[in-house]
């Protein structure tokens, strides 16, 4: 079951489909964006963060997973790339990377992009927080 | 103090959402339409100290938004092409009455909006499907806004429109590096002079070579001029030194022919067996400068389109060539070598021999100095030629043709030589 399983199953039911039919339980160290005091947001799915839109987000698959990469270095360049485009993004989106093990108890991983972005849904009694570590400042 | 002017409700009309155009990570840029399908775009901007989310709203149209999608402007020329040039920033929705100010691009915080390399990018767009069936701008024509009609006016000339592409590294939107525009404008300039000079002079370059008078009109007509550049891209107009000069009775040279020639030359170099059916249709000088040009765009990874507009008819053409195009050309041209052989008969002297390797010069009694090597059969004999006899000699000339070369490369090989009585 997964911790926002409701919103999920809601979404699975209107769309007539799964928002997780090709993730897997994996074995891997992910990177994701975050903020260095561990506030509360930093492992929040991007439809409990307010925001202009957010009507759309909780209606999306991956309103409700958390966003990753596979390597600290493509974390920092996605990050960079969408600073260009919009300059103060950090501050929504976080202005480190943090590094974490995450096992296949801990939820399903969808398939890396090209970019090394991929969405991770998180079981139930994941506490995947406690799990990553702040390494990079990617912006201050 | 706030800037702009406030309202208490929004100018627009049942606005819905459509989507979300950048980016999957955090909805910086959302499509709305209203009631009469307008696109109306909303960008975050910032966090404020209170912890509001800052934004601002504003109308676009349907062709701006697909010029964005297909990367034809940037994501500032989005928002600065703003319709009515109306921006209006709020607070954190659009139900935030109380936060609406009307201000103009000038008056944003120009540390919030995007920076002048940021285009559209697809891959972290949400919904980009959505908002392109949902204002069918698949189907939608976009004008061609060149200068090229104005310009021509202006300049009472045919004017040349080149734009070049591609992936950023050395060409951006409204600029480009200096090294390379200055060797791909001089080298399409002497591709142009080339391919003026087969019409004026012909293929063998023979034709009023001797005409001080003719070649003076030539020379006022072969060349190109640069005129301006174009904003938010990268292209430049160039205009022809002059569009149509009489050269006599029988020859009129006109910059739309030298174009179509030009066309016609990128068209059959893309593929070996049309060049094979062309290479006698023009000087060799004019492979050498396509190949040089053709190399040259290779070499900076470009693309380009070529457009011409002819001021006296407003008739345009134009002609698009890849990478792959220029990559092509280049190999074709420089892959048409031919050897052609012929036996020759010389008299004259040798004036240079070498004994271990058989490389000689021989200067003829018409004063043409050959060179090459002897045959394996006289070998044995080289030590028995001197430098005062006159000598009859056979040759075989092998001559290397190269497309792309001016010079064919000849070397004669002496298979008989004889005292000459």
């Amino acid at each position: 079951m997964f911790k926002y399983n409701n919103e999920i199953l809601g979404i699975q039911t209107r769309i007539s489909d799964s928002c997780t039919s090709n993730c897997y339980p994996k074995d891997l160290i992910a990177f994701r964006w975050v903020f260095p005091d561990n506030r509360p947001d930093n492992f929040l799915p991007r439809a409990l963060i307010n925001h202009n839109g957010q009507e759309l987000t909780k209606n999306r698959c991956n309103g409700w997973s958390l966003s990753m990469f596979d390597t600290e270095e493509n974390a920092i360049n996605e990050l960079n790339c969408v600073y260009t485009n919009r300059p103060n993004i950090f501050k929504k989106l976080g202005t480190h990377v943090a590094k974490g093990n995450i096992n296949p108890d801990d939820g399903l991983v969808s398939p890396i992009n090209a970019k090394g972005h991929f969405e991770f849904f998180e079981f139930e009694n994941s506490n995947i927080e406690v799990k990553f570590v702040t390494i990079t400042m990617v912006c201050e | 103090m706030r800037k702009g002017i406030h309202i208490n409700q929004l100018p627009y009309n049942n606005l819905s959402i459509i989507g979300v155009l950048m980016s999957s990570y955090f909805p910086s840029t959302i499509v709305y339409s209203d009631d009469e399908n307008n696109p109306f775009i909303v960008e975050w901007l910032d966090v404020n100290d209170e912890d509001q989310d800052k934004y601002v709203i504003y109308k676009t149209s349907p062709e701006l938004l697909k010029k964005f999608i297909d990367k034809k402007i940037n994501h500032l020329e989005l928002i600065n092409n703003c319709i009515d040039g109306i921006l209006i920033e709020f607070l954190d929705n659009l139900e935030n009455y109380e936060s609406f100010y009307v201000l103009g691009f000038d008056f944003l915080d120009k540390n919030s909006l995007p920076k002048q390399n940021s285009f559209f990018d697809s891959s972290i767009s949400s919904d980009l499907d959505l908002i392109i069936n949902h204002f069918s701008l698949a189907d939608l024509e976009l004008e061609e806004d060149d200068d090229l009609e104005n310009l021509a006016l202006q300049y009472d000339s045919d004017i040349i429109r080149i734009h070049f592409e591609n992936s950023g590294q050395v060409v951006n939107h409204g600029s480009i590096d200096t090294t390379v525009l200055g060797n791909l404008l001089v080298c399409f300039n002497n591709l142009y002079q080339e391919v003026a000079r087969d019409r004026f002079n012909g293929v063998d370059r023979n034709r009023y070579r001797n005409s001080v008078k003719k070649k003076f009109i030539f020379n006022n007509f072969k060349n190109t001029k640069v005129l301006v550049s174009e904003a938010a891209s990268f292209a430049i107009y160039i205009k022809p030194q002059s569009s149509e000069v009489v050269i006599s009775n029988d020859l009129t040279l006109s910059s739309k022919d030298i174009i179509s020639d030009i066309f016609e030359l990128f068209e059959n170099s893309k593929n070996s067996s049309s060049l094979n059916e062309i290479k006698e249709s023009h000087n060799k000088s004019v492979f050498r400068e396509l190949n040089f040009f053709s190399e040259k765009v290779f070499e900076f990874g470009l693309s380009f389109d070529l457009k011409f507009f002819n001021h006296i008819n407003f008739n345009k053409s134009s002609k698009k060539i890849s990478l792959l195009d220029s990559e092509h050309i280049n190999r074709n041209i420089k892959e048409i070598v031919e050897t052609r052989q012929e036996t020759l008969v010389y008299i004259g002297h040798f004036c240079s021999l070498n004994i271990d390797t058989g490389y000689y010069t021989f200067l003829t009694n018409l004063n043409k100095k050959i060179k090459g090597y002897i045959s394996d059969f006289l070998f044995d004999d080289l030590n028995t030629f001197n430098f005062i006899t006159i000598y009859k000699i056979e040759v075989t000339k092998n001559s290397f043709y190269n497309l792309n070369k001016l010079k064919n490369r000849n070397l004669y090989t002496i298979e008989s030589c004889e005292i000459n009585n």
